[in-house]
């Protein structure tokens, strides 16, 4: 709560907040606040501007842009969410063992992370899409891949910094065995800073799923992601701005919003970790 | 002999949560051209907030400064930044408590120790300025000069790195030495190669040392005259050997008592100050220690005037 | 010496050695009887804190044993290994940070009995004596380590190491950055807490008034091996190893009458990677032959006073 209320006085933070909120419930209430289905077609009021019927207008197939966007919020979301909580924890165990296991274990860990971030991501997920194949699913798992080195670094790096600490050492004094140290004190030690770098990563993975879907190996049709909306939208833009007015503008809310309130969040967590402080 | 520094009615307040922290309230002390000055307290006293007025070194959540610092005569409170800055180092330098973070670890000990004499001498080379600071290290008892000079910080041991602090603020003949609890990171044999040190440099420097510590030992060891501090105020002052032989400040008596004295039986339990540190955000009225003091009585409510106890020795007590 | 029926806590030719080589302890013979306090003296780099961890089995002996009762613990199994944990505790140098930061204190507290299986409702109320004991108010226990004082840290870190009822602590510097107005009260209440518990304490320390003034024994150590050992009373006052005595005189004294013939020690303690050959204090000895630099004297003397040197000071006597 005392986090929350430092986010809130910083007027970035307040920012990043109330757009990370209105994309969250927009995104759970999607059915409740959507006008139309979100892939219910009218050929007849094609890329039509914004009207009483269509509060934002309509695509090329007559699709309600405004529906459209707020079930293209829960895939981008919920795409986001997904990738982000299983790479920090997959990450936070491989970082974690990485720091425990004999030489050999850490060495081979380390070098699997090495080998997936010498790709840049996006070229990595298109190659991996190549094998795997497009779908949510797929997506999910391979944005995933992706996005495990960074949190396993950090868990690794951290697990070895709080080992360092006399606290552990007192806990050893104690008796304590190994497991228990690990769980109770290195652990609780550690997520703070990761989740902080989770929350900066959800807008990263918005983007590469929007990007992927843009070059239509994400998201498959009919489900609507922001990214295809903007690639539709590019098509028929001499006809109408509105599909790229909307999809894009959603996708800079979401993604900047997300990112103000990560950074407000990482100053109220940890005020050593603000840059130039 | 002459009043060489004088600080004057020194008040220094800090910025905090609740308000004004009062750090140093209405300090008065002078010292002598030539002697040794040991300012003693506990922590909390202020005495290294005082030694970083001296400097004009204050954090930056000072709020206020009133009183005045003069060093002959030459008011530094007054001093705009700039002249205060070629004043450090020249004509006042210091000494720190911990070598390891007050030398840069990516330069070499010669690098430091010519930088240091730049703003003194600008007009001597490289050369010259290295060949002054080997000699300088050769004073201050380091063997083998030129190699310790191309050597880094991290290379040297812990005492050899506060030789070489001695001799980077003794390179510009400052007129005040300031050591700042310049021993206490050092192990019991060094800390005594050090203060025979400073012992031995005082009788062939021309300037003052003020030497601040937390003990006892060391300063009536070392110096010549001492200053006794309790949060925030000098509470006696005077000759060393008046000041330990006939101590008149109850704060000071009860320090004495806490010294662990080694021909005590064994057993016998230990002496403390009963109590804490008053609060220096709403300064109690009267005498800062009456609250802690055994012989504390109505008149304490009134802050107690520094009274003269003996030629030059002074405490502020209604009862000394 | 001792009473065989009191337990003993006791180190024989312990060496512990460090990767890279460092030989931090090389070489020591140590006892702890239970009711009785010890001091163990050093400079930086003496070995005395890797000494002391080896004691309660945070550092493996390389060579030579650490036992308790008779119990080699280097042979224990983990359960067993229990068994000395609850026997022999520490408090750390730094009791703030030897706490960790997410538990609040009253968890700290507890948690000594969940690591020993102890039955939490047996043993709090021995627990929550000794906090009274100390001075820790109720209210204090819902609080997070970084929200106390450091002299509370400092009471917190005794009562844990005091929760399962050892028979030895060893404080390692536990009067460091501390005041000498305050630190008497914390020596009291070691001296307190050993009467009460029949406690064997290892008082680990640089600090030379501490150790003459509250321990029985005395052991000086100097790059990893023991100088001299014995009764404090008879050491302090008549020193036979020069070592010893440079130290003694190295302690500033405020009263004049009482400062003694100094000798200052030159230079600085050496590096254990690469000791000095013979006699690990040769380079820095006022009184050194030839024999010394070669020749590495063995500790000699009676039960009162042992010293490692070739050419002792005077006795006193």
């Amino acid at each position: 709560m005392e986090v929350l209320r430092r986010v809130w006085m910083s007027p970035s933070g307040r920012i990043g907040l109330i757009a990370t909120l209105l994309v969250v419930v927009g995104g759970l209430a999607a059915p409740l606040l959507a006008t139309h289905l979100p892939s219910q077609i009218d050929v007849a009021a094609r890329l039509t501007p914004p009207s009483s019927a269509h509060w934002l207008g309509t695509d090329q197939l007559g699709r309600d842009l405004y529906s459209r966007g707020l079930f293209g919020t829960r895939v981008a979301i919920g795409v986001a969410l997904a990738v982000t909580a299983t790479a920090l924890i997959v990450g936070i165990l491989l970082g974690v063992l990485a720091a425990s296991a004999p030489a050999p274990v850490e060495r081979a860990i380390l070098a699997l992370f090495d080998i997936i971030s010498s790709f840049p991501s996006l070229i990595l997920a298109l190659s991996l899409v190549a094998v795997l194949g497009p779908g949510l699913t797929n997506i999910v798992i391979l944005v995933t891949i992706v996005f495990v080195p960074q949190f396993g670094r950090i868990a690794r790096a951290q697990t070895l910094t709080v080992r360092q600490q006399s606290f552990i050492e007192a806990e050893r004094a104690l008796g304590a065995s190994g497991s228990r140290i690990m769980l109770r004190h290195v652990l609780p030690n550690i997520v703070g800073p990761i989740v902080v770098l989770a929350s900066m990563n959800i807008p990263v993975v918005i983007t590469l799923e929007a990007g992927l879907s843009f070059l239509g190996v994400g998201i498959r049709p009919p489900l609507a992601s922001w990214g295809s909306m903007l690639f539709d939208g590019f098509t028929y833009l001499e006809q109408s701005v509105w599909p790229v007015l909307v999809s894009g503008g959603m996708l800079t809310v979401a993604t900047l919003g997300f990112t103000l309130f990560g950074e407000a969040l990482r100053d109220a967590i940890d005020p050593k970790l603000r840059r130039g402080a | 002999m002459s009043d060489f520094l004088a600080i004057r009615d020194l008040s220094v307040d800090f910025a905090v949560a609740g308000g004004a922290l009062h750090v140093l309230r209405d300090v008065s002390l002078t010292v002598v051209k030539g002697r040794i000055v040991g300012l003693v307290g506990e922590s909390g006293s202020g005495k290294s907030t005082l030694a970083l007025a001296l400097l004009g070194l204050l954090p930056g959540n000072t709020s206020r400064v009133a009183g005045a610092i003069e060093l002959d005569g030459l008011n530094l409170l007054s001093l705009p930044a700039e002249a205060l800055e070629s004043l450090r180092g020249q004509r006042i330098a210091m000494i720190f408590q911990d070598p390891m973070t007050a030398l840069n670890p990516v330069f070499t000990i010669g690098t430091q120790l010519v930088d240091a004499q730049r703003g003194k001498y600008p007009r001597l080379g490289r050369q010259a300025l290295l060949q002054r600071a080997a000699e300088m290290l050769a004073r201050v008892g380091l063997s083998d000069p030129e190699t310790r000079l191309a050597a880094y910080p991290h290379q040297l041991s812990g005492g050899m790195r506060q030789r070489v602090m001695i001799a980077m603020a003794l390179l510009c003949e400052p007129e005040i030495l300031i050591a700042d609890e310049a021993t206490t990171a050092l192990d019991v044999t060094v800390e005594a190669q050090i203060v025979e040190l400073i012992r031995d440099l005082s009788g062939a420097f021309d300037g003052s040392i003020l030497f601040v510590s937390h003990s006892l030992g060391l300063v009536s060891e070392l110096a010549d005259d001492v200053a006794v501090m309790y949060a925030g105020k000098i509470v006696e002052s005077g000759p060393t050997t008046s000041l330990f032989d006939d101590p008149r400040h109850p704060y000071t008596r009860a320090l004495l008592s806490c010294e662990i004295d080694p021909d005590e039986a064994p057993g016998t339990p230990l002496v403390t100050i009963k109590g804490g540190l008053p609060d220096l955000v709403d300064v109690p009225a009267g005498c800062i220690f009456a609250e802690r003091c055994p012989l504390r009585f109505d008149k304490c409510r009134e802050e107690p005037p520094s009274v003269a106890v003996a030629p030059g020795h002074f405490a502020a007590c209604w009862r000394a | 010496m001792r009473a065989d029926s009191r337990q003993v806590l006791e180190t024989s030719g312990l060496h512990v050695t460090f990767a890279g080589g460092v030989q931090a302890v090389a070489g020591v013979d140590l006892g702890l009887a239970a009711g009785e306090t010890v001091g163990l003296v050093g400079e930086s780099g003496s070995g005395k804190t890797t000494l002391a961890k080896a004691l309660i089995g945070l550092n493996r002996p390389s060579a030579g044993t650490v036992r308790l009762d008779g119990r080699d613990l280097t042979a224990l199994k983990r359960a067993d290994r229990l068994w000395l944990r609850r026997r022999v505790q520490m408090i750390f140098q730094d009791p703030l940070s030897s706490l960790s930061p997410r538990m609040r204190i009253r968890k700290l507290l507890a948690e000594p009995l969940a690591i020993h299986g102890l039955d939490a409702q047996h043993h709090w109320p021995h627990v929550q004596e000794v906090t009274k004991r100390l001075g820790l108010a109720e209210a204090l226990l819902d609080k997070y380590p970084h929200q106390i004082s450091g002299g509370q840290a400092r009471r917190v870190a005794i009562a844990r190491a005091l929760a399962t009822q050892p028979t030895f602590l060893i404080a390692d510097e536990p009067t460091a950055g501390l005041d000498v107005s305050v630190q008497g009260d914390l020596l009291n209440l070691l001296a307190d807490l050993q009467r009460q518990y029949a406690l064997g304490i290892l008082i680990v320390s640089h600090n030379l008034n501490v150790v003459g003034r509250i321990t029985q024994r005395v052991a000086i150590l100097y790059l990893g091996k023991v100088m001299e050992e014995g009764s404090t009373r008879r050491i302090f006052q008549a020193p036979r190893h020069p070592y010893t005595f440079g130290l003694l005189s190295a302690n500033p004294v405020i009263d004049p009458h009482r400062r003694r013939a100094r000798m200052l020690l030159r230079g600085e303690i050496p590096s254990p990677r690469n000791p000095p050959s013979g006699c690990r204090f040769h380079t820095r000895c006022p009184r050194v032959q030839d024999r010394c630099r070669v020749e590495e004297p063995q500790l000699a003397g009676d039960a009162e006073q042992r010293y490692a040197c070739h050419f002792p000071l005077e006795s006193a006597t």
